[in-house]
């Protein structure tokens, strides 16, 4: 009797253990929409577009930026009303990527976006990059926008369309983290896209970069020069209080 | 390097200290209003959780000003990420929020109220800007800055504080 009690108190503790590590997942989609007061983004998805600025580098930290490849994107320029088919590749390594993207207009409203039909997907797009699991791509809706989000289910792949407005410029925004399983922040890398397309091949600009904003990055090299100033200065009455020295 | 990082807090706490000197006039009385409780639980702390309480923005014990709650960084790291808040990370959130209130003229000179604000609408330097440079709020008619005005300025809830749209 004793012996099956303990028995269940271990499979409690077990149970209770790996629900609270995938409690902790922020990429639940519906996680996003939650009020905040109940843990949830308040209808921030974190995709660092104009509507939603910051990204998941607000929270995630201390791991390498994952390597992301885009493919499809008319970077050479577009025509009104093409349709795009474009790809993300983020599986290059062990870990396990989530991740958020929005395409806008000029004026920041969605381009329609849309995910594959389950049947068309790919084994990469699917969980597990595994036959027959279900697919790790969802869009999201909140209020003018339409986010395509991908969940930590370790998917490697994820395909969209969307149509090219009228307007001239188009801009193509993404957050990919890259989770080490840990189910805390710590030790996790943030990669963040920015992609203006424009039409006709107008001009064309594309920005990439991991963590911190590039704003802050340059206000961070601001600040190494001047501590590396600082440390010059430092170092130079260090030695020359130093005895034997010649002042 | 390491000898460097250690005099770095002290550093910035003796950079806020004269900042904050420089900006007191010598006759000048500070206040700290006290507004309402049960507003703040209500209106502002779901603002100030979806806003500014990341782990990496005002979650972090780097900074004076931090709101803690579920989702976000927790006051006792015991604490589930996804419970509800505690009563005292409501009460620390509270009181940290109400001493950025502090003010010498008006209460719409203090930092809670300014910091978040671009410099354009009448705001004042912030590190939290988002990824195009822009702080929290453009406007002080930007939803998400309402909720704090109308609590900072004791002005009367409404039934439903429009925060829905992030900009």
């Amino acid at each position: 009797m004793r012996r099956c009690t303990l028995l269940a108190l271990c499979i409690l503790a077990l149970s209770t253990g790996a629900l609270s590590a995938r409690a902790r997942a922020f990429s639940d989609p519906e996680r996003f929409t939650a009020p905040t007061d109940e843990g949830g983004g308040g209808g921030r998805f974190f995709t660092g577009s104009w509507s939603d600025g910051f990204t998941c580098a607000v929270c995630h930290r201390g791991g390498p930026a994952p390597d992301v490849r885009i493919t499809g994107m008319p970077t050479n320029g577009f025509l009104p009303g093409q349709l795009v088919e474009a790809e993300l590749s983020f599986g290059n390594d062990q870990r396990n990527h989530a991740l958020a993207l929005e395409v806008v207009d000029d004026l920041g409203r969605d381009l329609g976006l849309e995910i594959l039909p389950d049947e068309q997907i790919a084994i990469t797009e699917r969980c597990g990059a595994v036959q027959g699991a279900q697919r790790a791509s969802y869009l999201a809706e909140a209020g003018a926008r339409r986010v395509l989000g991908v969940e930590a289910c370790e998917a490697k792949t994820v395909r969209f369309r969307f149509r090219t407005p009228q307007s001239p410029r188009i801009m193509f925004v993404a957050t990919v983290l890259a989770s080490d399983n840990s189910a805390s922040i710590e030790g996790d890398g943030v990669t963040e896209i920015a992609q203006s397309l424009f039409q006709n091949g107008k001009s064309a600009g594309a920005a990439a970069s991991s963590g911190c904003s590039s704003v802050v990055s340059g206000r961070a090299s601001m600040f190494s020069v001047c501590s590396l100033l600082v440390l010059a200065l430092l170092a130079r009455q260090r030695r020359s209080r130093r005895p034997g020295t010649v002042a | 390097v390491r000898r460097f990082q250690k005099y770095l807090p002290r550093a910035g706490l003796a950079c806020t200290v004269l900042v904050a000197a420089c900006e007191t006039p010598a006759s000048g009385t500070t206040r700290v209003p006290a507004p309402d409780v049960a507003t703040f639980e209500l209106d502002v702390y779901p603002v100030l959780l979806r806003d500014c309480g990341f782990p990496e923005c005002h979650g972090s014990p780097d900074r004076f000003f931090r709101v803690y709650g579920p989702g976000r960084s927790r006051l006792n790291k015991e604490t589930l990420t996804f419970a509800p808040a505690t009563p005292d990370e409501l009460e620390q959130s509270y009181d940290r929020a109400r001493s950025m209130l502090a003010h010498q003229t008006s209460v719409t000179e203090s930092w809670l109220l300014r910091k978040p604000l671009a410099v354009a609408a009448g705001g004042a330097e912030h590190g939290g800007e988002d990824r195009w440079g822009r702080n929290v709020y453009e406007t002080t008619d930007t939803p998400g800055y309402q909720p704090l005005y109308r609590w900072a300025v004791g002005a009367p809830r409404v039934s439903a504080p429009d925060a829905g749209s992030l900009r």
